[in-house]
């Protein structure tokens, strides 16, 4: 089978901006060599997504993304019967065109898939690396190019909302984690476009709202959100406006917790 | 004077008219008939015939009630005094309450509450609010008629801190604290009780301190990364300086509200905040106090709040501007020490003020030195020292009594220091006790508020101990008679939980395993997310095959199908989040009759095979006892949190657990309400297990707890969480039934019922 057209619109081909913070690339290699499964693990917006596209650039490898969420089906996954002119025609799902065509199959935030949809990739984590299609009676042995990332975010989880031991344990991970001041200052400089002491300025705000971490608010702000606020400041919005739109306002509705923060960022703010 | 008052009587009547008849009552009584006719004549001139006639039927109402000369005549001289202000018609209920005053108290008191009248006329400034206060105080003598005269007594001081509103609650609040010890009762309203007096203070408009409490402390957690723990400093009405926040072993302590006006009271509130939670991050050990006199601790911890500020404002500027705006102090302002501490203190946070006295000079000389050892605190202590030495030199007198650190928002400093050995001079020595004491009792300052009886004794209060529990939280309480929701009414500890061998929890599941078999696949088949069937979608997972043909059939014909081919199964994990509260007073020591257990062992039963069930299906289940010793003393233990799986350690503490005391359940509901609303979970669940029936040592009306806890589990429905009450004593069925509602009382009276129960319970909540 020749690889179909449709997945060149899967090819990354210019450098997507990726600052490492470890050695989380030659890792990554090293997994990919194998084509072992790899978890990409951290706090929402903390750039994981923005890693793996920038390894399926590196890599030459077409990166299919799948968001994952609540109502998402197997059949989603894999594909299903549609129907035309003549009667039904079988259709992959995004995950099956990867595993038959070659590319890394990235399944984003993988927790809120629900566990029995979760469950199909199992057979393409080990030795096998196979995917069985009981609705086609198919079974399609992976393309020797297709791997599978996830991505699963800890702090994100209850009782319910957690992978199941079984799916973990078929994981290598990599940790992820807000960068460090200066390298994350870097980072929303680069992708946002503002100075490098503005940028310094939105990380040392998003310091003091991840402190509220688990103390009112779910979780504090993401570089994600930090890119949000310079690019607003780029566009000439003043500053604390920017931070009130972009970080402080999304973040929360507990009001006590919005004046808390609104304090806390003035104080940051010289 | 006789003609001005000939004219109000109305010729046509043949008695002569209210005026004439009211005044016969005092014919023969000389000067009490000349100052009675003085006063209709003042009041006459104020207001149209029939409120005049409203007014002499107050007056020989009060009359009639055997007032008395004296009563009397302070009824006229009010009416005279007061007429503009007041009007006849409320002078007229004024005379009225007196009235009623005078026949439940006595006339001394009558007199009293008319004498005081234009008191809380101008206190309360509003005459409408003056007959209120008047009602109030009657309805009071109802009760309590030894209170009046000492309430009235202290007029003054009771409405000069509070309002119309605040003193309604704080009467309400005196009536229920003392029930009905007269001597507790007098010494509450004569204001030397000193928790009457913290009532009184906390009971009017609400203080910026409740307010901005529950943002300051994520503040602090948000600038420094760890949380703060915050408490008020109840007003000290002796107090000479107004009160500084300090730092007590890690609490931040702030007065309820700044000097000061309502507009800068949130900067102030967080600028405080952020100085203490400055010296908690970066003053790290405490200062030994040796031979420091109290103007040379003053000194080192001016410098140490400079030292602390200067090292938080280099990750926060903006915390420099906040600061710096509260210096205010001039350079021309006289020389005295306490001014001067002030301007070095601005003198160092602001580099543009000028002042040219040599002290402020040195000041910002020696910190300069210093400069590149900010991180040490050893700089303050020289600070201190060099600088003492040149203050004593001149000869500026200091008095720590009446100082008061400068700028407003900052901390009196104690807390930095070491209680001083007895090496320290004697005024250090005093300095320190006179502060020690609100700091020994801070941990448990949530048990002497408003509690009128032995318990308020300070030696009990600090007495308080970590096997008495932590305060963690207050809550008010519902009271069905004023229909009030009282602030703060109730408080509750977090008991430490002991624990005992699980074995007999095990032994007991074992025995009940059918049971917990069947739990386990009810809980599973919960309708809580039943999975459907969704015929002729746009899109699913399975063909719909008879829309499919269909759909083929009519395209063959040449028509237009309906391309909505798939049917999609919509499944819901079940998403459940339960916190189990267990009644374990006193009265679940009792066997219900022909019951081999106790309600208690039931209780621990019924929890075990519970939480077995849903623990085994991964649900999160916590678990909460509780049990009360008056209002002041909820005591809740957590014998399992949400996290935990149901291991020996969770059933250890829930076979520790022994009956005891009594059951504010609206308190524990509140609570229970509180933790499970922090739960994210689709449906939220707490079940309450109990013999049924509300009681607290300090409450003699049945309905008053049960009608509170309705009214907190009411309010958690409007939360959105469920809750439900497992009743394992018949006998109280119809107080669970009124507290819980009908349909959410599930009574168990043997344990082989439970599943029964259980799945009502689940009906219940998949019916929603
Ligand atoms: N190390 C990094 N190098 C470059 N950009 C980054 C990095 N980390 C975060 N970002 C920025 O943050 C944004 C959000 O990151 P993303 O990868 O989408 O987060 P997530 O972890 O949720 O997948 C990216 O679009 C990118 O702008
Ligand atoms: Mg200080």
């Amino acid at each position: 089978m020749t690889a179909p057209l449709s997945l060149d619109a899967y090819r990354i081909t210019e450098e997507p901006y990726y600052r490492p913070a470890g050695d989380e690339v030659a890792v990554f290699e090293a997994a990919w060599r194998e084509r072992l499964p790899v978890m990409l693990k951290g706090p929402t917006g903390c750039g994981k997504t923005r890693f793996i596209e920038h390894m399926a650039w590196r890599l030459g490898v077409p990166l299919v993304t799948i968001a994952c969420h609540e109502d998402m089906t197997a059949s989603d996954l894999v594909g299903r019967y549609l129907i035309d002119e003549t009667g039904t025609v079988w259709h992959d799902g995004p995950l099956t065109v990867a595993v038959r065509h070659g590319a890394i199959c990235y399944l984003d935030e993988v927790v809120e898939a629900r566990q029995d949809t979760t469950v199909v990739i199992h057979p393409l984590t080990d030795a096998r690396r196979v995917l069985p299609i009981e609705k086609h009676n198919e079974l399609v042995r992976a393309h020797a190019d297709f791997q599978l990332v996830v991505s699963y975010n800890p702090g994100y989880q209850s009782a319910i909302k957690d992978l199941k031991e079984s799916t973990k344990q078929r994981f290598c991970a990599i940790g992820f984690d807000y960068p460090a001041h200066e390298a994350e200052a870097a980072i929303v400089a680069e992708e946002a476009g503002v100075a490098l002491d503005v940028a310094s300025q939105l990380v040392a705000i998003a310091e003091r709202s991840r402190n509220l971490g688990g103390q009112g608010l779910a979780e504090g702000a993401s570089t994600r959100m930090l890119v949000h606020t310079g690019r607003l400041v780029a566009q000439g919005l003043p500053l604390a406006q920017a931070v009130d739109t972009a970080i402080v306002m999304p973040v929360t509705d507990e009001p006590d917790v919005r004046a808390a923060l609104a304090a806390a960022v003035e104080a940051c703010l010289p | 004077m006789m003609t001005s008052v000939a004219r109000l009587d109305p010729p046509a009547a043949p008695d002569g008219g209210v005026v004439t008849r009211t005044e016969r009552l005092f014919a023969g009584r000389g000067a009490l008939g000349v100052a009675y006719r003085e006063a209709a004549e003042t009041v006459a001139k104020h207001g149209s015939e029939d409120d005049t006639e409203v007014w002499c039927a107050s007056v020989s109402g009060l009359a009639n009630a055997n007032a008395g000369a004296t009563a009397l005549l302070a009824a006229w001289q009010l009416s005279r005094e007061e007429i503009r202000a007041l009007g006849p018609r409320r002078l007229a209920r004024i005379i009225e309450a007196a009235g009623a005053v005078c026949r439940r108290a006595g006339a001394t008191a009558a007199a009293q509450l008319l004498k005081q009248a234009p008191l809380a006329r101008r206190s309360l400034r509003s005459g409408d609010s003056t007959v209120t206060w008047a009602d109030i105080v009657a309805d009071l003598a109802r009760e309590m008629p030894t209170a009046i005269i000492p309430l009235l007594a202290e007029t003054g001081r009771v409405l000069s801190r509070t309002d119309l509103d605040g003193f309604r609650h704080w009467v309400e609040s005196g009536r229920r604290a003392c029930e009905r010890d007269t001597g507790s009762q007098v010494a509450f309203f004569s204001l030397e009780d000193p928790a009457a007096v913290r009532l009184l203070a906390r009971s009017g408009r609400s203080q910026p301190f409740d307010r901005l409490e529950r943002r300051l402390s994520p503040y602090a957690a948000a600038l420094y990364g760890r949380p703060a723990a915050l408490r008020g400093i109840e007003p000290d009405p002796e107090a000479i300086v107004p009160p500084r926040p300090n730092i007590a072993g890690g609490l931040m302590r702030l007065p309820l509200r700044f000097a000061g006006a309502d507009e800068i009271q949130d900067r102030t509130y967080h600028a405080a905040v952020a100085h203490m939670g400055a010296h908690l991050a970066f003053s790290r050990s405490r200062f030994e106090v040796g031979k420091l006199r109290p103007l040379q601790i003053a000194l080192v911890n001016l410098a140490e709040d400079h030292r602390v500020e200067t090292l938080a404002s280099r990750a926060l500027p903006g915390l420099a501007n906040l600061w710096r705006s509260f210096h205010t102090i001039g350079a021309d302002t006289p020389t005295t020490t306490d001014n001067l501490l002030a301007r070095i203190a601005r003198a160092l946070a602001d580099p543009a003020f000028e002042d040219d006295d040599w002290a402020v000079a040195k000041a910002r000389a020696l910190l300069a030195e210093r400069s590149d050892r900010l991180e040490d605190p050893q700089i303050s202590r020289e600070f201190g020292s060099l600088l003492g030495n040149d203050f004593g030199q001149r000869r500026l007198q200091f008095n720590w009594k009446t100082y008061a650190v400068e700028p407003l928002y900052r901390d009196d400093g104690l807390g930095l220091w070491e209680f001083p050995e007895d090496v320290a001079p004697p005024e250090t020595i005093e300095m320190f006790s006179d502060v020690a004491r609100p700091e020994e009792c801070s941990d448990a300052p949530e048990r002497d508020d408003g509690r009128v009886d032995q318990d308020l004794e300070p030696a009990r209060v600090r007495a308080a101990t970590r096997e008495d529990g932590l305060p963690v939280a207050r809550y008010p309480e519902f009271d069905h008679r004023t229909g009030d929701l009282r602030q703060e009414w109730t408080s509750v500890r977090d008991m430490p939980v002991p624990s005992a061998s699980p074995a007999r929890l095990h032994a007991l599941a074992a025995t009940h395993a059918s049971v917990h078999q069947k739990l386990v696949s009810q809980i599973r088949s919960a309708r809580i997310g039943r999975s459907e069937r969704l015929k002729r979608q746009p899109d699913g997972d399975v063909l719909d095959l008879e829309a499919a043909i269909d759909h083929t059939v009519k395209r063959r014909l040449g028509e237009i199908g309906d391309d909505r081919l798939f049917i999609r199964r919509n499944r819901q994990a079940r998403d459940l989040a339960t916190l189990v509260l267990l009644d374990v007073s006193e009265s679940t020591r009792d066997r219900p009759p022909l019951s081999p257990a106790s309600v208690l062992d039931m209780e621990l039963a019924a929890t075990t095979l519970l939480a077995g069930a849903l623990d085994d299906l991964g649900d999160r289940i916590a678990i909460r006892s509780f049990a009360s010793d008056g209002r002041n003393d909820v005591r809740m233990a957590r014998l399992k949190e949400f996290d935990e799986r149901l291991s020996d350690g969770p059933l250890g503490r829930l076979a520790g657990v022994r009956p005891g005391l009594s059951t504010r359940l609206g308190a524990a509901i509140r609570h229970a309400t509180g933790e499970i609303a922090a739960e994210r979970a689709y449906r939220r669940l707490i079940t309450v297990v109990t013999d049924g029936e509300p009681s607290d040592v300090d409450v003699a009306d049945p309905d008053y707890l049960a009608l509170d806890a309705r009214h907190a589990v009411r309010a958690a429905r409007r939360a959105g969480i469920d809750i439900v009450c497992i009743a394992l004593s018949n006998a109280h069925l119809d107080r669970a039934k009124q507290v819980f509602g009908a349909g959410h009382v599930f009574p168990v009276g043997r344990i082989d019922t439970l599943p029964t129960a259980l799945s009502a319970i689940i009906f219940r909540l998949a019916a929603r």
